[in-house]
């Protein structure tokens, strides 16, 4: 009986969430993000000697080495702000929230700081990622 | 916001860059086959490769529809060499193209046709 | 061509979108939501759909973080095609090398540049 009361005093205050306009700003920034890597692609299948298969690699690379900077001078933070999922769920996130550990941990030294401390939020999504992939690569070999 | 403004602006202006206009092989392609938007094509006496570049939104089954223009254009000249390619990079190749084709350049181009099994 | 632009714009924020309302709706930490993400990724590509996917949305279908799981699977099954059962683990990082290495190198080289903020 006390955790439904707790329950929902914890929900009268919760914080109310803008959902529309969450969305709103996520959907512009993912979209202008990935309209982005568009273009770099399509720089990258005309001066250089990618396919439309292979092109996804420099691309990612290069919005990578885009988000360090913008790590580094701290506007990546304050995009996220305002854009939520549309500067998380590109990889760009992923970078972000690799380089900006590692940033932020470089006092500690190399090996213990940056080494340990980067993988925090990468980690979970790629032991996810790998794990999934490998019951989902047995599955679809055994099958065929 | 005046920059946001001048990249739409010349997106645009891009977008109406055609390429000259198409050759009749490359027409009699786009009547024949309406799920093509872009087509660059290169006949020679025993090869026909055809680069296309397939409608928006039927980009989903694009590489079948090319599989099956390949197999349409082998049955329609069976003395030729037949290859089609949906790759952006075919198009861009073969409209790079100016001289002749040699065989070295002709084996680049294969590689982009998607039909073709690779022995790695 | 151009309108490749357009269509990524398009995808890419439709599954940004997704993403937030997993956040917002479903009430999940951000770690949640990107896994979740990379493990549909993966589930696409085992039943064959996420590559047809990239060359409908192009850079809307490689940029957000589910081709992560597309690679994986796919390194993973081009080579079982060739080594077996035991080609899943061997393959697995072949196709995904550009983003997990890119990150790291320049995380590092990032710690190097840049001075924390805080």
């Amino acid at each position: 009986m006390k955790t439904d009361t707790i329950k929902t005093i914890a929900k009268k205050h919760d914080p109310k969430r803008p959902l529309a306009k969450n969305c709103l700003m996520s959907f512009i920034f993912g979209g202008s993000l990935c309209a982005l890597g568009q273009m770099i692609s399509l720089f990258y299948l005309y001066f250089f000697d990618f396919s439309e298969e292979t092109v996804g690699d420099p691309t990612v690379a290069t919005l990578i080495i885009l988000t360090m900077f913008l790590t580094g001078w701290g506007v990546y933070d304050k995009i996220a702000q305002v854009a939520g999922a549309g500067t998380m769920v590109p990889v760009t996130g992923f970078g972000n929230a690799v380089i900006s550990s590692a940033i932020e941990h470089r006092n500690e030294g190399f090996v213990l700081g940056v080494g340990s401390n980067m993988f925090k939020l990468a980690g979970s999504v790629i032991v996810s990622g790998v794990f999934s992939s490998f019951v989902i690569a047995i599955i679809k070999t055994l099958l065929a | 916001m005046r920059i946001m403004c001048l990249t739409i602006v010349s997106l645009f202006l891009l977008t109406s860059c055609q390429a000259d206009t198409d050759t009749p092989f490359n027409q009699q392609l786009k009547a024949t086959y309406p799920d093509i938007h872009v087509v660059e094509s290169i006949v020679t006496d025993d090869v026909i490769y055809v680069a296309m570049i397939i409608k928006p939104l039927k980009q989903f089954s694009e590489q079948k529809i090319a599989a099956d223009i390949k197999k349409d254009l082998g049955k329609k000249y069976p003395n030729h060499l037949v290859y089609t390619s949906s790759d952006m990079k075919a198009t861009i190749e073969v409209r790079k193209q100016t001289s002749p084709l040699t065989q070295e350049r002709l084996n680049q181009l294969i590689s982009y046709d998607q039909s073709i099994e690779k022995d790695d | 061509m151009v309108i490749s632009v357009f269509v990524a714009f398009v995808v890419g924020g439709l599954i940004c979108t997704i993403g937030q309302l997993i956040i917002d709706v479903f009430k999940q930490t951000p770690a949640f939501m990107l896994s979740l993400f990379v493990v549909i990724g993966s589930v696409l590509d085992g039943i064959g759909l996420y590559e047809p996917f990239i060359d409908f949305a192009g850079a809307g279908a490689t940029v957000p973080i589910t081709s992560f799981g597309n690679g994986l699977v796919h390194g993973a099954l081009k080579e079982a095609e060739q080594s077996g059962l035991i080609g899943v683990v061997i393959g697995m990082f072949q196709l995904t090398s550009a983003g997990i290495t890119s990150a790291i190198v320049f995380g590092v080289i990032g710690a190097l540049l840049f001075k924390p903020r805080s």
